[in-house]
């Protein structure tokens, strides 16, 4: 079966990454460097309240006195912070009153991307916040959900005309304090999106903001602030494309999840920003704190797909505060070429009756390292808590690796933990059960590990089910024929 | 003249806040079959259940009588040394404990109780080697682990043995039926009926007529909502089979 | 000086320049470290140890050691007790003492780690145990090794060094011993094994503190077609850490690390295991059940790495704890790290209580309420019990868990 490896690896190789074009958008860029003055640049151009400086200044100072964190089992170059433009806007002309106004590159680029605005208005009733490098450059059907009293805007909306929400709720989850990439996004962090839905409403349309790495030489520091109020519900979806450059980008974003008592926060990401090419040069550097808390019978849940970024280090978790409440998280993680990829998740179970899931696979190829590291803790309070785990590798060559690091931590006996994990091949008699039917060799590998992905793909919604699939096709069958 | 068994005094019990045994009275004299029948979630195994005091469900008022003593209160286990026995639906596996160690401790427990010595290993062996003849269980499995990794019918046949090795004064068979084949079924049944005499008696709790065939009962009760709502003889169980159980519900509503 | 780090008053003297000088720069462990992450590390740094050579063991007795017709070797604080040993000779195995040895030097310049405890092992070896077994010499005897701790505050640095050359075949049974009425003795010790082509070692360890620390650094090498079997039973301990590398060097071998820990009031027990699969063509399986009684801690970090090119490796890893107690407290971390990609790996943990079904299911058959949790626990560490193929071992494992 030796075609099998030699097959896919070449077809690997050959593996084009689709969204690596360059939108030709004049932007409005802060210079190089990192310091108080530039902070103050950035709060300034926003036009921010002092309070929000404040906060700036204060995760600035932390950050200073802060060590890179050492322990995951990735290896990169440090980046070199005072090289990255720490601000970068598409140069707007005049306030934008409607989407025909959008500058017609940046529609371009949506389009490439697969999610031309124009349509989503009109057929999939799907509301995009569109982020390009830094700043938020488009959402779609606000005024539809302001009707509900719902809010999504961006982060800098938000900040403008909503201030009072903003300031109570921003770093209540992660504080700027929590880690070092959490401390530099607060002290510099350009845009975002922000999303309030108001007590017992169901938001009724999928909400996504589509992130996107464009000019060269510049970081993304995004936040996201989601509140869903009481009994309240919204299903939340994230997608995030970068160009080709032979630079390593960074991206440091925060995302903060607050579901109040008996709410559901339904959190998708499908995340391809660009991997590097083939000899493991170039691609983004995905660094990102990503954490909700519940309330009295709520409910989070984190699905991603994750396919692109050279280094990703990212554990989207769950503070399962309230009683009742229930944390998942649902994630595939595909690593090609020298792609290094460290994420899991933390399920924090703090109040009684608390149950969290986690469905984790791991797929890698070529050179690539892929690591699922997780803790399960429960408190010594948290009575009759539940947590159920499993974390499974596939493996496509001789030459990557696939590693697990789950964490337990049980101070509770009344609790019950199971962890389960598997690292394999791919079945070489699965493939042979598919080619003896028929199925070409590459269709029956993507057909295999679709299936193998399958239990998390369920989760996505269905306009990036599709989307995710296509995905994990791009990143491992290859260009067939 | 009938001795009295066991008597069931306006039963009624919950699990957390749901009301399920709502008022349930029964006598059992020595020597008798009771089936009890019912659609699902009737209370047929809750029942079984509270017998054999499972402290999952609070017992909110009337009282179970065993043999003139009243045993609402005590532990399933001292239930056990009394005589009373119940074939689980769900016979749980216990990975780890030979069933041999398993029963030979229950066994011993129980002559403890009443003041014997523990059973000789020869003997012990002996009434192994009779007991699961009766039920046909294969011997290998006397060595496994308590139910890990048995058939659903070695299962039932398993809770058969050891109800032959315990010899019970009341059994009370919870869907013994369930699960089994026609020839396992009547492999189970012969089983109990050769363990039947003028001191015990049995309690059949099913959802279907079939194994009624092979344990004739002598009185049907129907129960609904947590009571009984019908008795009569094992024509009753006939009538169901062919009626359903809505024309009880609406009876029982007038 | 060294008082910043362990606080002892007077220890006799180093026998490895080589140790000492490292163990003068290495600095005392911390929880920071990931190793150490919840070990009370404090506990230990509290006592201030002395050195002392004095038996006061009369006879083992009130150990109820199971009966064995083999070889016993006592240490006795770190000393060998001549009066409680049994030495006599076996065709084929070479038994020796560092103590008699005029190579002391070269012997604990022969480092085996680098780290804190390893280094203060060889710079204060208080006694080393050599086991040669020639080729093709298969010791039907099992041999006994009991490293006993009897006096307060003593620190004892012992080491045990096992050579299987080819064809051979060797069972030990280890024990580590608190005397009851001992307070705060610390047993560091080093197992250091060499298992040669088509050998097969079994090693039964048995830990039964009291009130005393023990800390064990085994190091084993396998070379191909061997077989390693490691047991380890932890009872009861203020902070027992066993922390066994095993190397797999050749290619065919079996390697099984299996264990029971039941840390109770005021205990930590610590198991870190890591297997090196560094060649192709090998199985290992892991076993380790905990149950933590009172605000005991149980720790079991194992970790399994598959280097580039081993494959075809099997391995599987299993950590089973029940937890008995309110306060009780467990932290698993069963770790997989694999660089191959034709080979079958998996692990599971699991943490909670007694099924309550199982324990309604016994009762309802008689069985009165703590036989019946007898019953589960024993159910519960069967798998691992059944790996020591000696009866009363077995017999008496079972009843030291049990009186916990």
């Amino acid at each position: 079966m030796s075609y099998t490896e030699k097959e896919l690896k070449k077809e690997l190789d050959n593996k084009s990454y689709e969204f690596g074009f360059v939108t030709d958008i004049e932007s409005e860029k802060a210079p190089k460097g990192l310091n108080e003055d530039i902070i103050r640049l950035i709060s300034s151009k926003k036009n921010e309240p002092h309070w929000l400086l404040d906060y700036r200044l204060k995760a600035f100072k932390v950050w200073k006195t802060m060590k890179e964190p050492k322990w995951a089992h990735v290896e990169y170059e440090k980046p070199r912070f005072q090289d990255i433009s720490y601000y970068s806007a598409p140069k707007k002309k005049k306030e934008l009153k409607s989407l025909d106004e959008v500058d017609p590159e940046l529609l371009k680029t949506m389009d490439k991307l697969g999610i031309s605005i124009e349509e989503q208005k009109k057929l999939s009733g799907v509301a995009v916040d569109f982020v390009m490098d830094s700043v938020s450059v488009a959402t779609s059907f606000k005024e539809k959900l302001a009707e509900l009293g719902i809010i999504f805007c961006s982060f800098s909306e938000a900040v403008q005309n909503h201030p009072d929400l903003v300031r109570k709720y921003m770093g209540t989850v992660v504080p700027y304090t929590d880690n070092y990439y959490a401390a530099l996004n607060s002290a510099v962090f350009s845009d975002g999106s922000f999303c309030y839905i108001p007590k017992g409403i169901k938001c009724p349309m999928e909400l996504s903001t589509y992130f996107r790495i464009n000019e060269s030489g510049t970081g993304q520091f995004e936040r996201t602030l989601l509140i869903a109020d009481h009994s309240s519900y919204v299903s939340y979806l994230e997608g995030c494309t970068a160009p080709q450059r032979d630079e390593n980008q960074l991206h440091a974003a925060v995302v903060e999840l607050i579901s109040l008592d008996n709410a559901e926060i339904k959190y998708s990401t499908v995340q391809n920003w660009y991997p590097g090419d083939e000899k493991g040069v170039g691609g983004v550097y995905n660094f990102v704190t990503k954490r909700g808390i519940c309330g009295y019978r709520s409910k989070i849940s984190w699905t991603q797909v994750e396919t692109g970024s050279a280094v990703t280090w990212k554990y989207p978790s769950c503070i399962l505060k309230g009683d009742y409440s229930v944390g998942e998280f649902y994630s595939v993680a595909v690593t090609n070429n020298f792609q290094q990829a460290d994420t899991g998740t933390k399920m924090i179970h703090v109040g009684n009756n608390t149950k969290s899931t986690i469905i984790s696979k791991g797929i890698s190829a070529g050179k690539s390292q892929n690591s699922y590291r997780g803790l399960v803790k429960i408190g010594k309070g948290a009575q009759n808590s539940r947590n159920f785990s499993q974390c499974d590798s596939l493996l496509m060559t001789d030459q990557c690796g696939a590693h697990t690091f789950p964490y337990i931590e049980c101070e509770n006996p009344s609790a019950t933990v199971e962890h389960e994990a598997t690292t394999s091949k791919i079945g070489e008699d699965q493939l042979f059960y598919c080619m003896q039917r028929g199925i070409s060799e590459e269709k029956a590998i993507s057909l295999i590990v679709n299936g193998y992905a399958k239990e998390v793909l369920n989760k996505l919604p269905m306009e990036f089910a599709v989307e995710a699939q296509k995905l994990l096709e791009i990143s491992l069958e290859g260009s067939v024929g | 003249m009938k001795e009295l068994l066991v008597e069931i005094k306006d039963l009624e019990c919950k699990i957390g806040d749901q009301k399920i045994l709502n008022g349930l009275n029964l006598q059992v004299n020595k020597g008798e079959v009771h089936a009890i029948m019912g659609p699902n979630g009737s209370g047929k195994s809750t029942l079984s259940s509270v017998l054999a005091g499972n402290d999952h469900y609070e017992v909110t008022n009337g009282s179970i009588n065993f043999l003139g003593e009243d045993i609402t209160e005590i532990s399933p286990e001292e239930r056990s040394w009394k005589g009373l026995f119940l074939a689980f639906q769900y016979p749980v596996e216990i990975p780890g404990v030979s069933n041999i160690n398993f029963l030979r401790t229950a066994l011993n427990e129980k002559n403890k109780f009443h003041g014997k010595s523990p059973i000789p290993a020869k003997h012990f062996l002996k009434m192994v080697a009779d007991k699961s003849a009766l039920v046909g269980l294969d011997n290998k499995l006397k060595n496994r682990s308590v139910n890990e990794g048995f058939s659903g019918g070695e299962k039932k046949r398993n809770e058969i043995f050891q109800m032959a090795m315990l010899n019970p004064k009341l059994s009370i068979l919870d869907e013994t039926d369930s699960g089994l084949d026609i020839d396992a079924l009547k492999i189970v049944a012969s089983g109990v009926n050769k363990l039947k005499s003028s001191e015990n008696a049995t309690i059949v709790i099913t959802h279907y007529q079939r194994l009624l065939d092979y344990i004739v009962p002598d009185f049907v009760h129907v129960l609904h909502e947590g009571r009984i709502i019908k008795t009569g003889d094992k024509n009753l169980a006939l009538e169901l089979e062919k009626k359903g159980y809505d024309w009880l519900k609406i009876d029982s509503l007038n | 000086m060294i008082t910043n780090k362990l606080n002892y008053i007077s220890l006799f003297g180093g026998e490895s320049d080589n140790a000492l000088e490292q163990l003068n720069s290495s600095t005392f462990p911390t929880r920071k470290e990931e190793e150490w992450k919840y070990a009370p590390l404090k506990k230990l740094k509290k006592i201030p140890f002395i050195n002392h050579s004095e038996f006061n063991v009369q006879n083992l007795n009130s150990f109820n050691l199971p009966s064995t017709s083999g070889i016993i070797i006592v240490l006795e604080n770190g000393k060998l007790n001549p009066n409680l040993s049994k030495l006599f000779s076996l065709k084929g195995l070479e038994v020796s003492f560092i103590s008699n040895s005029k190579e002391k030097n070269s012997y604990s310049n022969n480092l085996k780690g680098n780290d804190y405890f390893s280094l203060l092992n060889s710079s204060y070896l208080t006694e080393g145990i050599t086991l040669k077994v020639s080729a093709g010499i298969v010791i039907e005897e099992t041999i006994n090794i009991l490293n006993i701790s009897s006096c307060d505050n003593c620190l004892i640095n012992t080491r045990l060094d096992v050579l299987l050359s080819k064809n051979s075949a060797l069972h030990i049974k280890q024990y580590f011993l608190g005397k009851s009425s001992t307070k705060n003795g610390f047993i560091n010790h080093i197992n250091n094994f060499s298992i040669q082509q088509n050998s097969s070692l079994a090693l039964d360890k048995f830990q039964d503190l009291n009130e005393n620390f023990n800390i064990s650094n085994d190091r084993i090498n396998q070379d191909r077609s061997s077989k390693f079997i490691s047991n380890t039973f932890t009872c009861s301990g203020l902070f027992t850490k066993n922390n066994i590398v095993n190397n797999v060097e050749g290619e065919n071998c079996h390697s099984e690390l299996n264990g029971v820990f039941t840390p109770s009031y005021n205990e930590h027990i610590d198991n870190h295991t890591l297997i090196n699969h560094l060649v192709p063509n090998c199985q290992s399986f892991e076993n380790y059940k905990g149950i933590v009684k009172g605000n005991g801690v149980g720790v079991f970090n194992g970790k399994v790495v598959v280097h580039e090119n081993a494959q075809k490796i099997e391995a599987f890893q299993k950590n089973n704890n029940i937890l008995l107690d309110n306060d009780a407290v467990i932290y698993s971390k069963p770790e997989l790290e694999i660089y191959a990609d034709d080979v079958k790996c998996s692990h599971g943990s699991t943490t909670g209580q007694f099924n309550l079904d199982s324990i309604f299911y016994l009762r309802s058959r008689g069985i009165s309420l703590k036989k019946a949790k007898e019953l589960m626990i024993l159910g519960f560490i069967n798998e691992v019990i059944q790996k020591c193929n000696d009866l009363d071992f077995q017999d008496f494992i079972i009843d030291s868990l049990l009186k916990n």
